[in-house]
């Protein structure tokens, strides 16, 4: 697969790149942009607090230096792409430079891994890493645990805690993508330039956030090795199954082509740009199927989408005649639906229609789970969702240009349309919550830098192309930061919400109930189903008498876990006010049944204690205007010994009057009373004295105890839920 | 074959052999080094990748690397799950087994490329 013989750039390159002394400097220019940008973004992280990012993510707080950074790399790149054939000892050290700054910006300044899914899958490998079984009735990702068991063996083995992975490893997986689809730009692109190029492209279009450590982060690089050898070993040349063909070969579609062709000005007769391998021997090939057939199983017990998105690009591989192996689409099928039958199947006997109810109904559930959103949200969410919706259509836009002008002379790449259309029909088939949008993006994100990079691949280039390419990078890196890093304010874990979730696991008995506000802290990093994590759901409305009335009666344990990240969420994402957990809170303290055990700069951890009531003191409970979320039910009193009295005439109890939980009868953890550390004890746990004494003496924050760093200049709202106690009455 | 090929397949084959071998006596013997984590993890994904694929002469850098270590992910997510399956749970065993056979594999292929290199 030799490059197209040298064109008329040839003797404009050598007038580039002269020999002699002096062209040393000049060869090694690259190189050295490439080391200056990194220089520059390394001295810009110190302007960068995560922990402080506003709604508009962290893209107010990058410095000049930081972009001088990106443009230094990038300008490497260029300058090294302008050579007809780019040096490989040079193209990797820039591309890492790239990707260093891009995707090495939010592990370099975040000193605890980000993204509370991460925790999760963390959580759950640790689970397996310990038992050595899985949970699928805990979780539906449980039922494809061959991900979690491979991750939990190898902490156990290398020493290690299976947080260890989460930090470094969105840049670690941009890297290793870069090499799948290294093969597959040399197999479609015929010009060095081109394939170089598209590994830049990838980078800066890749801000879709899911190359966090989980199952699906891995099967992006399983999907893009399958399609690498599908592609480059077992192409077919283009001639489809005979029925297709015979559909092809009719005389209306002929007629349908012609005019297709004529309206977008594009020949009639055009030959495959792909250059597979063609002199293999039958070893080779036999080998590299079953190769294939490997990576398809691992993709089958890893994850539920890839093998569902493998089956249709293969299908479309089949129906365009793209590939030897007709049947592997059926292969895959039948992969995905036995490991359903067998080790999921916990899961879809009770969902399959939940799984199916969406299939066929792809502008909708696109519709939904993008709606979902791109909900009316602040100024600065607003930004974040229209720069990702203009950075998804530019990519998109970008690669039909290309696929278009590729055409236009004389060259087709049905592949990578295939690779790039075909995942959209996931969202079709299955409902896989608020982010298949972004998957099916993800998937595509490969194929469509190819075609955008196709533009290109051609000499002697046109100027017109080289500023099209130009201008198409250019839009996604000045997008890319607002992209990639306009959810930190919510998506970052701060050390002190991670240091509250450990006082929890240290701390609090297992069995316990932990309620939380919505789902975005790193709880369960470890000890998953250890503890009944449940959200408080409409209570987050309740007015401070209701509260009182619909807390749970804590049989158990009952304990509160509010983070920064929380706050964050419901503030920038769903939109609550600013100080809504101040609030709730305050509300929750104001009852008188709950108190603060544990504080740092950005996370609380409260202790429910509510008894069930005496037959005298029993509180009336008026039926809730809404549904409250997941409360124990409060016993109803009995009409004949105590006749209900109208809601207007119901006393309100002042908090004074409020029984006092008889200290025999409040539940006591026998693990948090033995491990407590004698201050935290004696003044968290009080049992002679009142709640507010409790609150009123709190110990000094905590954070010093599990060494968890505060972090920098903490918005206002947030530092108000840190100093709530304090503001008390 | 060409001679700088022979000579980097070479080269491949022998560091992934003395990585794994290292990387098991690092994990059997529960050895405290900072870099014990990284080569393992490397160790393990690239070395057993690299020992079942060694073998097949792909001639592309990018692409040999592209199948080995998709089947390294690939062995093992299967070898951790076939384990879960059976009930039989010992990561460290399990895993300095499994870097045990593939630095034998590995060694093994050091030794059948130099001889190649010889009779060539």
């Amino acid at each position: 697969m030799a490059d197209q013989p040298p064109g008329g750039l040839a003797g404009r390159d050598a007038d580039l790149h002269p020999t002699g002394p002096s062209s040393r400097f000049k060869s090694l220019l690259p190189l050295l942009l490439a080391v200056a940008g990194v220089i520059a973004w390394s001295v810009s992280l110190s302007s960068i607090h995560p922990y402080a990012a506003p709604a508009s993510g962290l893209v107010s707080q990058l410095s000049v230096l930081w972009w001088l950074g990106v443009a230094l790399a990038a300008a490497g790149i260029v300058l090294e792409l302008s050579r007809e054939s780019p040096r490989t000892i040079i193209m990797i050290p820039t591309l890492i430079a790239l990707a260093l700054i891009l995707h090495g910006t939010l592990p370099a300044t975040e000193p605890v891994p980000r993204f509370s899914a991460a925790y999760v899958v963390a959580g759950f490998s640790d689970y397996i890493g310990r038992t050595g079984t899985a949970l699928p009735r805990l979780d539906v990702r449980m039922s494809w645990p061959a991900m979690f068991a491979a991750a939990g063996m190898m902490a156990k083995a290398i020493g290690v805690s299976t947080t260890w992975f989460l930090r470094w490893c969105p840049l670690g997986l941009n890297l290793v993508d870069l090499i799948p689809l290294k093969v597959i730009a040399d197999t479609c692109l015929r010009t060095s330039r081109a394939r170089w190029a598209v590994l830049a492209i990838f980078l800066a279009s890749n801000w879709i956030d899911q190359d966090y450590f989980s199952p699906q982060g891995i099967n992006v690089f399983l999907f893009l090795a399958a399609v690498a050898i599908a592609i480059r070993v077992f192409a077919a040349g283009g001639r489809s199954p005979k029925p297709v063909q015979a559909i092809i070969d009719s005389r209306s579609w002929l007629r349908l082509k012609l005019f297709a062709t004529n309206l977008l000005q594009l020949p009639y007769g055009a030959t495959p740009n792909e250059q597979p391998e063609t002199d293999t021997t039958p070893g080779y090939r036999v080998a590299l199927l079953v190769v294939l057939l490997v990576i398809l199983g691992a993709s089958a017990v890893t994850h539920q989408i890839t093998p569902a998105a493998l089956c249709l690009v293969f299908f479309g591989f089949a129906l365009t005649g793209r590939t030897s192996l007709r049947m592997l689409w059926v292969f895959t099928a039948v992969l995905v639906w036995a490991w359903l039958s067998w080790e999921a199947h916990t899961y879809w006997a009770g969902h399959l229609a939940k799984i199916l109810g969406s299939a066929g109904q792809i502008g909708s559930t696109l519709n939904s789970t993008v709606g979902a959103r791109l909900g009316g949200k602040s100024f600065g969410r607003t930004l974040v969702t229209d720069s990702r919706l203009f950075g998804a259509a530019l990519t998109w836009l970008a690669a039909m240009v290309g696929w278009w002008a590729l055409w236009r002379r004389g060259r087709t790449m049905w592949t990578m349309v295939v690779v790039a259309v075909a995942p959209v029909f996931v969202a079709g088939a299955v409902s896989y919550g608020g982010e298949v949008a972004l998957r099916v993006l993800l998937f595509s994100l490969a194929p469509a830098a190819v075609l955008t990079a196709s533009i290109i691949d051609y000499a002697p280039l046109r100027k017109a192309s080289v500023v099209f390419l130009l201008g198409v990078g250019v839009l996604l890196l000045v997008l890319f930061p607002l992209n990639r890093f306009g959810n930190e304010s919510f998506e970052a874990i701060s050390p002190g919400d991670l240091a509250a979730a450990t006082w929890i696991h240290v701390h609090v008995a297992d069995g316990s109930v932990v309620y939380v506000t919505n789902r975005d802290e790193p709880f369960y990093y470890a000890k998953v189903g250890a503890y009944k994590l449940v959200e408080f759901g409409g209570l987050l409305a309740a007015s401070q008498t209701e509260l009182a009335d619909h807390l749970p009666v804590t049989h158990k344990p009952t304990y509160i876990y509010f983070t920064r990240s929380q706050a964050n969420e419901g503030w920038d994402y769903l939109g609550y006010p600013p100080d809504w957990l101040t609030t709730f809170t305050a509300r929750l303290l104001k009852t008188g049944y709950v108190h603060v055990v544990y504080k740092n700069s950005s996370a609380l951890v409260l202790r429910i204690e509510k008894s069930a009531p005496t037959r005298h003191h029993k509180p009336v409970v008026v039926p809730h205007p809404k549904p409250v979320g997941p409360v124990t039910p409060h016993p109803k009193p009995t009409p004949t010994t105590h006749p209900r009295p109208t809601p207007t005439t119901r006393p309100k109890p002042p908090p004074t009057t409020r029984p006092k939980p008889p200290p025999t009868t409040r539940p006591k953890p026998t693990t948090t009373t033995t491990t407590h550390p004698p201050t935290t004890t004696t003044t968290t746990h009080p049992t002679t004295t009142t709640t507010t004494t409790t609150t009123t003496t709190l110990p000094p924050p905590a954070l010093s105890q599990v060494g968890a760093p505060s972090p920098p200049g903490l918005r206002a709202p947030i530092a108000a839920l840190s100093n709530i106690v304090e503001v008390l009455p | 074959m060409k001679s700088k090929e022979q000579w980097i397949r070479i080269g491949v084959d022998a560091v992934a052999a003395v990585a794994c071998a290292l990387s098991a006596v690092f994990t059997l013997a529960d050895v405290h080094s900072p870099v014990r984590s990284g080569l393992s993890a490397l160790a393990i994904v690239l070395g057993t990748g690299w020992a079942a694929t060694g073998w097949i002469r792909v001639r592309d850098v990018a692409f040999a690397a592209t199948v080995a270590i998709a089947t390294g992910v690939s062995v093992i997510c299967f070898y951790a799950l076939v384990f879960v399956e059976m009930g039989w749970w010992h990561p460290v065993r399990s895993i300095g087994a499994l870097l045990i056979a593939a630095a034998a594999v590995n060694a093994a292929a050091t030794i059948v490329d130099l001889k190649r290199r010889r009779a060539a």
